[in-house]
């Protein structure tokens, strides 16, 4: 026999489940400098410029991207939810472009820290940590489809 | 033919092809044979530039895509290089070993001197081949035998590494020798990245699903190799061979089989500068040429939908022109049998369809040349229906024209295919006989023509009548030309409508008689047998001397019931002709002999029977077998009977006369040479011939009772005769003046007015009798 309270409980949490799926945001926040005039990004413009199709923000200068580890989930989660490779796939998109010598990829960071303390000294990075992992100093760029 | 000629002949012969040749139906096809020809050339031609192109292109991309694939290949190389030679500097610069050595890493990663961590792995391996410091937690083991050739002084090796697991890709290892403070060996540091890395740079879009794209040692052995989406690595090569076919200063793209899978690619390899290695890039041709391929189907199915078209078009006016040229010649054929109908109404009478004035005029004239050039007749009718005004007053004109239409057949039925019936107008025809031989013909037309319109005719149901007037000319009798004859013909015609109307009348009176007679005579003639009209009369031969009937002659006599007694003169030469003389000739002699018998039975004695032939019962085949019959039937002595034969009748051929002769004489009956002295026999020939008597011809003794020189030929004659044995008779004795002569000069026999005159046989029986009793 399950109490009432049991019952309660299991429909808060399914709903609480169930409203977390339902929620666009993502679980890593993109963020830039509170220099950085930019307030909105679409994903496909965010993906250029950690893919190196781009090189500069939308409105203009350039853009300095920065990743995590390969290992921090952090990093796959962006991955995952805004370009949906495989890292098999990402490492062979990268090494076109090293073999041809069109570019570079993101420096690699240890962890939201380190991408914090880059962001801070470097008002053209942009990078990515876990949400609500982000301090006031650093400014949250909205991603719009 | 001269050669001129032939030449002349050759060329008309060339320009009437050239001139066929124009006409539409030879054009058409072959502008249509040409223009396609044209069209499947320039297409061909297309096709083939287009794939010298596409292979040109292919060529020259791969020419390109090597210089590329080298610099970038060429430029990662140089950063690995750079690389080791930083780590040696590094190493260089410190004191301490190796062991310190991942302080070393870490310091050359913190200056970003170290390559992009996210593919390459770097690591450093001490003397004894122990991985002391790596980039990576997990590194990749060199290989021993590598490991040697650096101890023993190798500074760089490149090698490809087979994965560990199934899963893990191929990894291309650099390794270089890090040299100690004097040259000693320190160890060596690695270099690993996916071998995926080098052929990274493959597109598919210039490149194709079976492009070529690889490293491969100098000693053939491939590093990494990549096709399409496949990468494989450390397959042998022929490296020499594959060098063969290139330039080492200027890039070189040959087509030849591919090293990896054999089919043909267009290929192009280049030693690298400073590295044992090479580059190798290939295309596959069959890929490369597809669009070209493609484009030669659109070209070929282009070619084909408007060689369809073109067929279609040039069918279709084909089709115009020769439904053109079929109306053309329609119209033609029309206008011809236009024309040709306006010719025949232009020359024939339209309400009886016979030829008009015109036409006859024209027949008259060629049938009159004709008729000179043959030396045959030509007879002309003129008709005129008698009373065809009051017909067409009381009955109408529409029965006059019915009456007409009538006349007009009846007229052709009375005529042969070759005779020509006119309408001249009105009631007036004319009739035209060519080819004719005896006038009396015409006259036979002529009656014909009467009858037949003299029989009434069936007009609007009512039965009436004309007649119709004949008036005919011939030619030449009545005229030479076409004037005359018609002249003739019209008076002829008139005199017939004067006088009698229903009647035909020829121009010349006198022919006219003589033709109606001949006629006449050809009718009755074919019935007197039959009709017992033929009659002989005989006429007395007597002994000069005694005064006694020896014999006599028996002459034809024809009793016409209308023209009266027809002398033989007349007639026979129309028995001849109608085929009538021999049965006459028979009838004469089965009478003959018949009456022979007769009379020897009523007690009279024997008295010898002279028969005349004419020249063709003479030299008749059957003459003796027919004597015979008769002699056998009739059962009289044969040498009573006497044939009398005129001299020039056996003058005609002499050499068949004696065979006849002869052949008679077999039979026993005897031979009378008969009008003698008035041709042209000889002594000679009379002795030849086996004769039994001689008859002079009358004219000798005509003369007898003037003075003068005939009275000795007669007597010659006579005198001839009796040398020769003959029996001499004198015809034609008239008076006692010439029978006194005869006695006196022995003639034998004679015969004459004087004495008996011809007389049938009744006749004569009574005479004999009656002279016998006196003389």
């Amino acid at each position: 026999m399950v109490s009432l309270v049991m019952r309660i409980r299991i429909i808060l949490t399914s709903i609480l489940i169930g409203l977390s799926s339902f929620s666009v945001s993502a679980e890593v926040a993109v963020i830039v400098s509170m220099e950085n005039p930019l307030t909105t990004i679409t994903r496909a413009q965010l993906v250029n410029i950690f893919l190196g199709r781009s090189s500069t923000f939308p409105g203009g200068g350039r853009a300095l991207p920065v990743d995590q580890l390969d290992a921090n989930e952090q990093r796959q989660d962006f991955y995952n939810e805004n370009v949906g490779w495989s890292a098999a796939q990402l490492k062979a998109h990268w090494s076109k472009i090293i073999f041809t010598g069109r570019g570079q990829p993101p420096k690699q960071l240890e962890n939201d820290d380190a991408v914090e303390e880059f962001i801070l000294s470097n008002p053209r990075g942009i990078g990515y940590i876990q949400k609500g992992n982000a301090s006031v100093n650093v400014k949250i760029v909205d991603i719009v489809p | 033919m001269s050669g001129k000629d032939t030449c002349k002949a050759a060329l008309k012969q060339l320009f009437y092809s050239a001139h066929r040749v124009t006409e539409s139906s030879v054009m058409f096809p072959l502008f249509a044979a040409a223009m396609m020809i044209i069209l499947w050339a320039t297409t061909i031609n297309l096709i083939q530039v287009e794939r010298r192109n596409a292979e040109e292109n292919a060529l020259a991309l791969t020419r390109e895509l090597t210089d590329t694939y080298e610099a970038q290949v060429v430029r990662v190389l140089r950063e690995i290089t750079q690389n080791f030679k930083v780590i040696q500097f590094a190493y260089d610069q410190q004191d301490q070993g190796l062991q310190q050595q991942q302080g070393l890493l870490s310091t050359l990663d913190l200056y970003e001197l170290l390559p992009p961590a996210f593919l390459f792995t770097v690591a450093i391996v001490d003397t004894q081949g122990d991985v002391v410091a790596s980039t990576e937690d997990s590194t990749l083991p060199i290989n021993p035998a590598l490991f040697q050739r650096h101890q023993q002084g190798e500074p760089l090796l490149i090698n490809s590494v087979k994965p560990q697991t199934g899963t893990e890709p191929f990894a291309l290892q650099f390794s270089h020798r890090i040299d100690g403070p004097d040259g000693r060996f320190a160890g060596v540091s690695i270099i690993d990245v996916d071998a995926a890395f080098f052929v990274s740079s493959y597109d598919s879009a210039k490149m194709g699903a079976q492009g070529l794209l690889g490293l491969v040692g100098t000693d053939g052995n491939i590093k990494v190799v990549r096709q399409g989406d496949d990468i494989t690595s450390q397959q042998a090569l022929d490296y020499q061979r594959l060098m063969s076919g290139m330039d080492s200063f200027e890039t070189k793209a040959i087509i030849a089989a591919s090293p990896i899978d054999g089919e043909l690619s267009y290929l192009s390899a280049r030693e690298l500068y400073g590295f044992s290695l090479a580059v190798i890039v290939g295309l596959s041709q069959e890929e490369q040429l597809k669009v070209a391929e493609k484009y030669a189907e659109t070209y070929l199915w282009r070619a084909t939908g408007a060689n369809l078209l073109l067929v279609l078009i040039i069918g279709l006016l084909w089709r115009m022109s020769y439904n053109l040229a079929k109306i053309r010649r329609q119209e033609t054929q029309a206008r011809i049998v236009h024309a040709e109908q306006i010719e025949y109404l232009a020359y024939h009478d339209s309400l009886t369809g016979l030829p008009n004035r015109s036409l006859f005029n024209k027949l008259l004239s060629q049938n009159i040349s004709l008729a000179q050039r043959n030396g045959k007749k030509l007879a002309m009718l003129f008709l005129d229906l008698d009373h065809f005004k009051y017909i067409n007053d009381t009955l109408g004109h529409d029965a006059g024209d019915q009456l007409l239409q009538q006349v007009a057949e009846r007229l052709k039925n009375c005529l042969r295919d070759s005779d020509t019936v006119a309408r001249l107008g009105g009631d007036e025809f004319v009739v035209m006989l060519p080819e004719l031989d005896e006038n009396a013909f015409a006259l036979t037309v002529a009656q014909k023509i009467v009858s037949s319109v003299a029989r009434p005719f069936i007009l609007s149901g009512q039965e009436s009548g004309v007649t119709a007037s004949i008036g005919i000319s011939i030619y030449p009798d009545d005229g030479l030309d076409e004037q005359t004859l018609t002249k003739s013909a019209d008076i002829a015609m008139y005199k017939v409508k004067e006088e009698s109307k229903n009647n035909f009348q020829l121009y010349s009176a006198e022919l006219h008689e003589e033709s109606l007679e001949r006629l006449t005579l050809e009718s009755s003639l074919r019935h007197a047998l039959e009709n017992k009209e033929l009659e002989l009369f005989y006429q007395a031969k007597r002994d000069v001397v005694s005064g006694k009937v020896t014999g006599m002659e028996a002459l034809l006599r024809w009793q016409h019931p209308d023209l009266g007694m027809v002398a033989p003169l007349r007639f026979l030469q129309v028995a001849e002709d109608i085929g009538l003389l021999i049965p006459i000739g028979n009838w004469v002699l089965k009478t003959v002999c018949e009456q022979n018998v007769s009379w020897q039975q009523q007690g009279l004695p024997q008295l010898n029977m002279a028969v005349n032939l004419t020249s063709k019962q003479f030299f008749h085949e059957n003459l003796s077998t027919s004597i015979v019959t008769v002699l056998k039937e009739t059962g009289m002595d044969a040498n009573l009977l006497e044939l009398e034969i005129s001299e020039h009748v056996l003058m005609q051929n002499v050499e068949k006369a004696l065979i006849v002769l002869n052949n008679l004489k077999q039979i026993g009956i005897r031979i009378a040479i008969d009008n003698f002295g008035v041709g042209y026999s000889s002594l000679a020939m009379l002795k030849q011939f086996p004769l039994d008597a001689i008859k002079i011809d009358r004219t000798f003794i005509r003369d007898i009772a003037d003075a003068g020189v005939d009275k000795t030929l007669a007597q010659a004659i006579v005198t001839m005769g009796k040398s020769l044995g003959l029996t001499v008779v004198a015809q034609g004795v008239e008076t006692q003046e010439q029978a006194d002569f005869l006695k006196r000069n022995s003639c034998d026999e004679v015969q004459g007015f004087y004495f008996n005159k011809p007389m049938p046989a009744a006749e004569f029986s009574a005479l004999f009798k009656s002279t016998h009793i006196i003389g």
